[in-house]
């Protein structure tokens, strides 16, 4: 059954009801925040699934990871979700609506993993780098890993350019059947 | 030790080896998994991943793509579920699934992604990349069924012939030697193998216990058949999903021969339990589920899968235009091969109505229907002859079998038949005591000891004597000694005469007149 059709329904009548209300950027750092709160407890997803809790606990944690600040149109839209019992696929709707707003205003997101922190300088020169072969707004997260040993890992949306020693070793690892 | 290791070798080997190494920047298409479930991930982000195609986990696991939703893409892991977390990283590897083939995985155990389990190393040398998944060939790459493949046991030989190309059923309750009667077909094909013209099996164990493949290896290795077989294992400690392609594995590597104009046999034991596997991944895919909790499309899955067994057209210039022909193929291809396919399927208590059972049974070309009341009466192989059939084999049964085992089947039902009324009891007529006498006589004449296939040549000539009525003053205890004597003296007296007159195809009155004189000559004797 495709079920994926539920989430992209739901996540376009969300941005159409928060650009009606001129909130799409609330609903959208609201949006991040609640797909954080997913990646961080995987256990949120199990709540939300599971037949013994009940709708107004599941409302209640929904409204918890989308931030302490009230808003009475997210409210409604959790409160819609939570009535037609579609709650389980509330993160799959965060997902898309965070896609269809970047793609509305020409977003792209990206991510830097680097074995040390990188200076500003460097920064920029690599940021420049992505702003040159694509227009558009980056919005840039950073992240310092040092199992890579060396070198970067840059995430723009789905493709990743892996410039680290880490994946050079495992190449060589790989092919050497260790 | 130390003098049989050259260091500056080995480093030189290694330079080499690492010069060929692609280390430079690479760009990946990646997802996120969102959720992970007893063998079965949902990855978001992957907007381009195609069906069928491998994914790669940090850790190298590997994973199928098997659902393309809107927000998601559900893939099947080939290894355990406890190694993948949220949160990880997935990318496309831009492959569809696939398996290496070659000559060098003859005489090998592997799983069903072309690795090997036997312990023996590395498969090494030339490797052509088969698809798991590919289109059977159209209509005009085809031919009739009209070459035997012979499998050594009277009773499907003379009753219920298979021909190469053909799809044969072998259906069954448990312990009812549905294993032994494809086993025994590997076995017979040595002699193929020694004469050059090999018929190359392929042996797919799904969800059988480790020990149980570890002994048909041994039984293949002890009569020799491990040289031009493989066995493709996807034991029941293995997910659903290996145990699901384990059979598409063993077609890939079967189109292989095929498609190189050469002959292969492919056993899927058993396509009951690939169902069960695709029916639990299926499940966890939240894909509908249908009569029996199986999915609406579990019979396409069989039927795309048995389609694949096909004998190819000889004329080279058309089977070279061959539909769906894998890159790899391109250049390679030559007409006439063949791919004979025997699925196995176990019933419940005999129950061949049941939906998977059916199912199998109009797609393949026939099937041998093993009776575990036969089986204890101690008829093995206990093939039920009156609900057995071979809808296309009987146009690819040499000229002497067909002649002298023509109306065996039909003798033999109304053998059963007429048993069966003769068990309430009253006189019997002359007509009916002698029918039962001979089919009682051809009963005991079909009954073969395990793993001991017979050439077709000698199953002509005891069928003869059977047929015939010339056991008629044998008593039925005394019909295998009776075999075994009249087998030997064929052997050393009319080998030249009879024996390779009938291999040849010939049957004539004077090799009957001397099977007739010998059969003679032997019931005097007992």
């Amino acid at each position: 059954m495709n079920v994926g059709m539920i989430s992209s329904r739901y996540a376009t009548a969300m941005l159409g009801f928060a650009t009606q209300q001129k909130l799409e950027n609330e609903f959208y750092e609201r949006a991040k925040l609640v797909c954080v709160h997913f990646d961080a407890q995987p256990k949120l997803m199990q709540v939300l699934e599971s037949p013994v809790v009940d709708l107004a606990t599941k409302k209640q944690l929904l409204l918890l990871a989308a931030g302490s600040k009230k808003n009475a149109s997210f409210d409604k839209f959790v409160q819609m979700v939570i009535d037609n019992k579609r709650e389980k696929y509330f993160r799959t709707i965060m997902l898309k609506y965070i896609d269809f707003y970047r793609d509305r205003l020409n977003i792209y997101s990206g991510k830097l993993i680097t074995a040390t922190a990188i200076d500003a300088k460097l920064e920029k020169k690599l940021i420049s780098v992505i702003e040159n072969r694509k227009e558009g707004t980056l919005e840039l997260r950073k992240e310092v890993n040092p199992d890579l040993i060396g070198g970067f890992i840059l995430e723009v949306d789905n493709t990743r350019w892996d410039a680290s020693i880490k994946r050079q070793l495992q190449a060589i690892k790989n092919e050497l059947n260790f | 030790m130390s003098d049989t290791i050259k260091v500056s070798e080995v480093s030189e080997m290694l330079r080499m080896q690492l010069d060929g190494i692609d280390t430079s920047v690479q760009f990946d298409e990646v997802g996120t998994v969102l959720q992970i479930s007893d063998g079965v991930a949902r990855i978001y982000g992957l907007n381009k991943a195609e069906a069928n195609e491998l994914l790669e986990f940090e850790d190298g696991m590997k994973a199928i793509v098997m659902n393309l939703e809107e927000d998601n893409v559900g893939a099947v892991l080939l290894g355990p579920s406890s190694h993948v977390k949220e949160g990880f990283t997935v990318k496309r590897t831009n492959r569809v699934a696939s398996i290496m083939v070659s000559e060098s995985l003859l005489g090998r155990v592997i799983n069903p992604m072309g690795e090997a389990i036997d312990g023996k190393g590395v498969i090494a040398g030339e490797m052509l990349e088969m698809p798991l998944e590919r289109k059977a060939p159209g209509v005009i790459f085809r031919q009739p069924v009209n070459e035997p493949l012979q499998t050594g046991l009277k009773s499907v030989d003379a009753m219920i012939p298979i021909g190469r190309g053909q799809r044969e059923l072998i259906i069954g309750d448990r312990q009812t030697g549905k294993t032994s009667i494809a086993i025994d077909a590997i076995i017979n094909q040595r002699s193929n193998y020694e004469a050059g013209k090999p018929v190359y099996c392929i042996y797919v164990a799904i969800g059988q216990k480790g020990s149980t493949v570890a002994s048909i290896v041994n039984k293949l290795e002890e009569h020799g058949a491990m040289p031009y077989t493989v066995i493709v294992a996807a034991n029941a400690s293995d997910p659903a999903a290996l145990q699901y392609y384990a059979p598409f594995a063993g077609a890939a590597i079967g189109e292989y021969f095929r498609d190189t104009g050469r002959h292969a046999l492919v056993v899927y034991d058993d396509l009951s339990k690939q169902a069960v596997a695709y029916r639990e991944v299926s499940l966890i895919l939240r894909r509908p589920s249908g009569r029996e909790a199986y999915p609406g499309d579990i019979f396409y899955l069989h039927s795309r899968l048995l389609e694949r067994a096909a004998k190819i057209n000889a004329q080279q210039e058309v089977a070279e235009k061959m539909n769906d022909l894998p890159e790899c193929l391109k250049g390679k291809v030559k007409g006439g091969g063949s791919l004979t396919a025997l699925p196995v399927i176990e019933t419940q208590a005999g129950d061949v109505s049941a939906y998977i059972p059916t199912n199998v049974i109009s797609i393949t070309d026939g099937q041998i229907f093993l009776d575990t009341d036969l089986f204890n009466q101690g008829n093995r192989p206990a093939i039920n002859v009156g609900i057995s059939v071979s809808r296309v084999g009987g146009n690819a049964q040499i000229k002497p079998m067909k002649k002298v085992a023509g109306t065996l089947k039909m003798d033999q039902a109304q053998f059963r038949e007429l048993e069966a009324f003769t068990k309430f009891g009253g006189d019997m007529d002359p007509v009916t005591a002698m029918t039962i006498d001979k089919g009682q006589k051809n009963t005991r004449l079909l009954v073969q000891a395990l793993h001991e296939p017979m050439p077709v040549e000698k199953q002509v000539a005891v069928l003869y004597c059977g047929t015939k009525g010339l056991l008629k003053e044998v008593p039925l205890t005394k019909v295998h000694e009776f075999e075994v004597k009249f087998l030997e003296m064929l052997e050393l007296k009319h080998k030249e005469d009879v024996l390779d007159v009938l291999k040849s195809g010939v049957i004539n009155d004077e090799v009957s007149e001397i099977i007739e004189k010998v059969a003679a000559q032997i019931v005097q004797g007992l």
